[in-house]
């Protein structure tokens, strides 16, 4: 039981939530990880073979991580809001174009209109013919905690309910200094003010140095029967409640 | 059935990661957008792109030119040809 007095930030309700990390897959060995009996496999890839094949070869690193936690949690035709969230977004990619530019080469025209922040929420929504609003956004060392305050606004204006997508790679070798390079991790939440399991969130001011990996360890607190999770930052911190 | 046309068909397999998609399953007189192999119009712009590089063709992205050319592969092959002979 959450008690209110004691935080009086915003608090929704999981439906339903799917989460992939390098061999881990899904919420039941996501549960397993968070004891500590499952075990990364950073050589393991999505599996995205549900995607239609000419839109699949659309996405690469990032895009391949979305479509495979919410490939089953969106339904053909849905017009449920959905929020992406992702600190770097397709970074290899935006490299890759610079590079091309430096050497006077050509750009790929394919690359650029997949290397602008919301462009994975432009395929799936292709895919699967879903036309609900789409928010695409970079968040820095509170990923999932400014997702889920969107998605909070998002229900406080009247939407039934509202997914959220947390996604993040490692950065290209090239950005290797002073960045927090988080596993590659994606995260899907399905959240509502009505029915689900209730989980709270406050902010407050602080300089506790931000988690190495902030999307993971709400992932990880998310997973466990932990009931509490507080995540320092540059300047906020959050404190959530389950 | 022409080498160009063979040709022509990898590098479309090549530029657009066809993953499923073999040089056999693209038929050379099948529409290559929307109905026949279903190519979008990022695909054109890429396509374009690659021709340029590999065959040092111009394509002009509005003219009505460009859409006959881009019609199937057999079209493709007989504009590849015929900037050859200029």
């Amino acid at each position: 039981m959450i008690d209110t007095a004691q935080c009086e930030g915003i608090s929704l309700n999981i439906q339903q939530w799917n989460a992939w990390l390098p061999g881990v897959v899904g919420p039941a060995a996501c549960a397993q990880w968070a004891e500590g009996a499952l075990a990364l496999d950073l050589e393991a890839k999505p599996d995205v073979s549900a995607v239609p094949s000419m839109l699949r070869r659309r996405l690469n690193g990032v895009g391949r991580l979305v479509a495979t936690v919410l490939w089953d949690m969106v339904p053909q035709a849905s017009r449920v809001p959905m929020v992406f969230c992702s600190r770097h977004g397709d970074q290899a990619r935006t490299l890759q174009l610079m590079a091309e530019l430096a050497a006077d080469e050509p750009l790929s025209p394919a690359a650029f209109s997949m290397s602008v922040h919301n462009a994975v929420a432009g395929v799936l929504s292709i895919a699967k013919k879903a036309d609900g609003p789409m928010t695409a956004l970079a968040a820095q060392d509170h990923l999932v905690s400014t997702g889920l305050l969107e998605a909070w606004g998002q229900l406080q204006q009247g939407a039934d309910e509202v997914l959220v997508v947390a996604y993040d790679m490692p950065l290209p070798d090239t950005y290797e200094h002073g960045v927090c390079v988080e596993p590659p991790f994606a995260l899907a939440l399905r959240v509502t003010l009505a029915a689900g399991q209730k989980i709270a969130g406050n902010w407050h001011s602080t300089q506790e140095p931000c988690p190495q990996h902030e999307g993971v360890e709400w992932l990880r607190w998310l997973a466990s029967d932990r009931r509490e999770l507080t995540l320092g930052g540059e300047s906020q911190g959050w404190h959530w409640l389950k | 059935m022409r080498a160009l046309e063979q040709e022509l068909k990898q590098l479309i397999i090549d530029t657009l990661d066809l993953e499923d998609i073999g040089v056999d399953d693209i038929e050379s007189d099948a529409p290559l957008f929307l109905d026949g192999l279903g190519l979008d119009s990022i695909d054109a712009l890429e396509l374009g792109l690659a021709l340029q590089k590999t065959y040092g063709v111009k394509l002009d992205a509005d003219s009505e030119e460009t859409r006959q050319h881009f019609a199937s592969v057999t079209a493709l092959a007989n504009f590849v040809e015929s900037t050859r002979g200029q």
